[in-house]
C-alpha cells in the first residue's frame, strides 16, 4: 500500500511538471552570426535587440524592437513561445509583452526608430528625466505606431 | 671639445622643445582670435588638446602635424557654427573621435589621416561638406564595439572622395542625407563598406569594397545611382556585396561583383535596376526576397553557384548571359532561341534556410538542379530569361598600349644576349 502511495505521488508529480506551461529563456546573442530576421542588419548593438521564440524551440533575432513588432504582425500567434526585447539600460532581456516603451525621435537605435523598452513605468520616467521627454507608450499601441524615421 | 659639443645639443633640445611647447599652447588662442578667412600653417610638431574651429579659415598643417586629445572622450577637432573652412595635412591619434563638424556650411577635409580611432568624421546638420584623400584605421576590436569611418546625419550636398578607410564599423555611415556623391572610395574589413539609410538621391561610383560583412547596405533610401564599383569578397556567414531593404528606384550599372556570399540582395524593394554587371564567382549572384519587379537585365553571371534565387516573384530576367546556359543560336543574333531558366528549387529553399548553402552542389542538389532546367523551361512568369545572351563579350577590338620601360629593357636584354652569343661563338 505505501509503495503504491508512492508511485501514485510521483506519477502525479510527472502529470504535474508536464502541465506545467513551457518556460522560454532567451539565447545569446551571436555578434559573427545572428542578423536581423527582418532587415538583415547584424547584431552589432546587442543592447537594442529583439528575440522572438517559437514553441519548437526554433529562434529568430532582431536588432531592433520595430523589426520585432513588424515580424510579430506576420506571425501565426499560436507558434510563438515568447518574445523578449532589451531593456534601454542593456541589463536584462523583457517580456515584450510585459515592458513599458517610451519613444523619442532623439533617442538612438539601430534602425532610428527611437523605441526604447523599460521593465516598469518608474524605470521609463527616470529615464525620461535624464535624457530627454518620451511619449509612453503601451505594448498593444506598438501596433499600430508608425515605424519610420522621425526627424 | 666634448664638453661643447655636448652644451650645444641641450641648447638645441631645449630649443626645441620650447618651440614645441608655445605651439601647444597657442594653436586653440591661434584659431580663436584668427581673423576671419585667414591662412593659417601650423608648424610640425605634436599638439594636445580638444581644438574647435568656428570661424572661416583656412588651415594647412607645415610638415607632420600630429593633433592628440587632451580629453579622450571629446573630439579631437570639432568645427562648429562655422563656414567656408579648409583643413588639410593633418594627422589624428586619438582613441575616440578624430574629428566633428556640426551646423557648419562649406568645409572642405584634405589629406588627414587618423590612426587607431574609435570613429573618424563625424557629420551633423551641415551643408555643403567635401571630405577628400583622408585614411581612418579604426582597432582590432570587433566592429560592435567600434565607430565609423565617416559618419553624415541630417545633411545635403556631401561630397565623399577617394578616402582609405580600415577597420572600423561602417567605411561610410550615411544617415537621413539629401545629394550625396560618394567616389573613389576604399573600404576594407568593417561592416559595412558604405551604409545608407533614410537617404534621398545619392550616387556612389568607382569604390572598392574588400572584405567586409556587407559593401553596400542601402536601407529606406530612394533614387540611388550605383556604377563602376568593386565589391568583392565580402564572403563571411552573412556576406553581401550589396543589400537593398526597401529601397525606391535604385540603378545598379557596370559592377564586378566577385566572390561574395550573396552578391546582390534585394529585399522589399521595388524598381531596382540592375544592368551591365558582371557578377562572378559568388555563391549567390541575386537573391530577391518579398520584392516585387526588379529588372536584371544585360549582366553577365559567370562561375556563380546559383545564379538567381527568389521567394516570390521580384526578378525579371533579360538579356542576361549565363554561363550555364546550354541553348543555341541558329541565326546569330547573339540570343539564344530557347530561354534560360534560372529558377531552381534548390535556390528558393536557400532563401528560406541560409543554412542550406553547405549542400550546395552536393549530387543530389545537381540533379534537381538539371530536373529544374528541363521542367521550367515552360514556366514564363518566374526567374525565366526568354532572350538570353549567348555571348558577353560586347568589345572584340583588340587595344595596343605600349609600355615604354618595359620595351626598352627588353630591347636591352636581347641586345646582351646577342653580344654574349656572338662572343661565345668567335671565342
Amino acid at each position: 500500500m505505501k509503495w503504491k502511495i508512492i508511485a501514485f505521488t510521483i506519477f502525479m508529480c510527472f502529470l504535474l511538471v508536464g502541465c506545467t506551461e513551457q518556460a522560454y529563456e532567451p539565447k545569446e546573442m551571436n555578434k559573427e552570426t545572428d542578423i536581423c530576421k527582418v532587415c538583415n542588419m547584424g547584431i552589432a548593438f546587442e543592447d537594442y535587440a529583439g528575440q522572438l521564440i517559437y514553441k519548437n524551440g526554433d529562434y529568430e533575432v532582431f536588432d531592433d524592437l520595430g523589426c520585432l513588432v513588424e515580424f510579430l504582425k506576420d506571425v501565426d500567434e499560436s507558434d510563438v513561445g515568447a518574445a523578449f526585447i532589451k531593456s534601454a539600460d542593456g541589463e536584462e532581456w523583457l517580456s515584450v509583452e510585459e515592458a513599458t516603451y517610451v519613444y523619442s525621435k532623439d533617442y538612438w537605435t539601430p534602425m532610428n526608430y527611437g523605441v526604447l523598452a523599460f521593465p516598469s513605468k518608474d524605470a521609463a520616467e527616470q529615464y525620461m528625466k535624464e535624457h530627454g521627454e518620451g511619449e509612453v507608450l503601451s505594448y498593444e499601441q506598438l501596433d499600430d505606431f508608425q515605424w519610420g524615421i522621425h526627424h | 671639445m666634448r664638453t661643447m659639443i655636448s652644451c650645444l645639443s641641450f641648447l638645441l633640445f631645449c630649443l626645441a622643445y620650447v618651440h614645441e611647447a608655445e605651439a601647444k599652447a597657442d594653436l586653440q588662442s591661434i584659431l580663436e582670435h584668427q581673423e576671419e578667412g585667414a591662412t593659417i600653417y601650423i608648424p610640425a610638431g605634436i599638439y594636445e588638446g580638444n581644438f574647435t574651429i568656428s570661424k572661416e579659415a583656412t588651415i594647412i598643417g607645415d610638415g607632420k602635424v600630429v593633433l592628440k586629445p587632451k580629453n579622450p572622450k571629446e573630439p579631437v577637432l570639432t568645427i562648429a557654427e562655422a563656414k567656408h573652412v579648409y583643413l588639410q595635412n593633418v594627422q589624428i591619434n586619438a582613441p575616440g573621435t578624430g574629428m566633428m563638424i556640426k551646423d557648419s556650411h562649406h568645409v572642405q577635409l584634405s589629406n588627414l589621416s587618423m590612426s587607431s580611432v574609435e570613429s573618424g568624421v563625424e557629420i551633423y546638420q551641415s551643408q555643403h561638406i567635401s571630405i577628400e584623400e583622408i585614411s581612418v584605421t579604426g582597432n582590432d576590436r570587433h566592429f560592435a564595439n567600434k565607430g565609423n569611418g565617416i559618419a553624415v546625419f541630417n545633411s545635403s550636398d556631401i561630397f565623399v572622395k577617394n578616402n582609405k578607410i580600415d577597420k572600423v564599423q561602417d567605411g561610410i555611415y550615411i544617415e537621413n542625407v539629401q545629394r550625396i556623391t560618394v567616389v573613389g572610395n576604399e573600404v576594407e574589413n568593417s561592416r559595412y563598406g558604405t551604409h545608407f539609410m533614410y537617404s534621398k538621391d545619392a550616387e556612389a561610383y568607382g569604390n572598392q569594397f574588400r572584405k567586409n560583412v556587407t559593401g553596400f547596405m542601402v536601407m529606406m533610401t530612394e533614387n540611388v545611382d550605383f556604377s563602376n564599383n568593386a565589391i568583392s569578397y565580402q564572403n563571411g556567414f552573412n556576406g553581401t556585396g550589396i543589400t537593398l531593404y526597401e529601397v525606391k528606384n535604385i540603378h545598379i550599372q557596370n559592377h564586378a561583383v566577385s566572390g561574395n556570399r550573396v552578391a546582390i540582395s534585394i529585399q522589399k524593394s521595388t524598381g531596382a535596376n540592375i544592368t551591365n554587371n558582371r557578377f562572378q564567382m559568388n555563391q549567390t549572384a541575386i537573391e530577391a526576397v518579398q520584392s516585387d519587379t526588379n529588372l536584371v537585365m544585360k549582366n553577365v553571371f559567370v562561375g556563380n553557384l546559383v545564379n538567381v534565387r527568389s521567394d516570390v516573384k521580384g526578378i525579371q530576367l533579360k538579356e542576361n548571359y549565363f554561363d550555364d546556359y546550354s541553348g543555341i543560336d541558329l541565326n546569330d543574333d547573339g540570343i539564344g532561341d530557347e530561354s534560360y531558366a534560372a529558377l531552381q528549387s534548390f535556390g528558393q529553399w536557400m532563401v528560406r534556410k541560409p543554412v542550406y548553402q553547405y549542400y550546395v552542389e552536393s549530387p543530389s542538389v545537381v540533379l534537381l538542379n538539371q530536373i529544374d532546367q528541363q521542367t521550367n523551361k515552360t514556366a514564363k512568369q518566374l526567374l525565366v530569361d526568354e532572350t538570353p545572351a549567348t555571348n558577353f563579350e560586347k568589345d572584340h577590338a583588340v587595344h595596343f598600349q605600349l609600355h615604354w620601360p618595359q620595351l626598352v629593357v627588353g630591347w636591352i636584354l636581347m641586345i646582351g644576349c646577342i653580344m654574349i652569343w656572338r662572343r661565345s661563338v668567335i671565342v
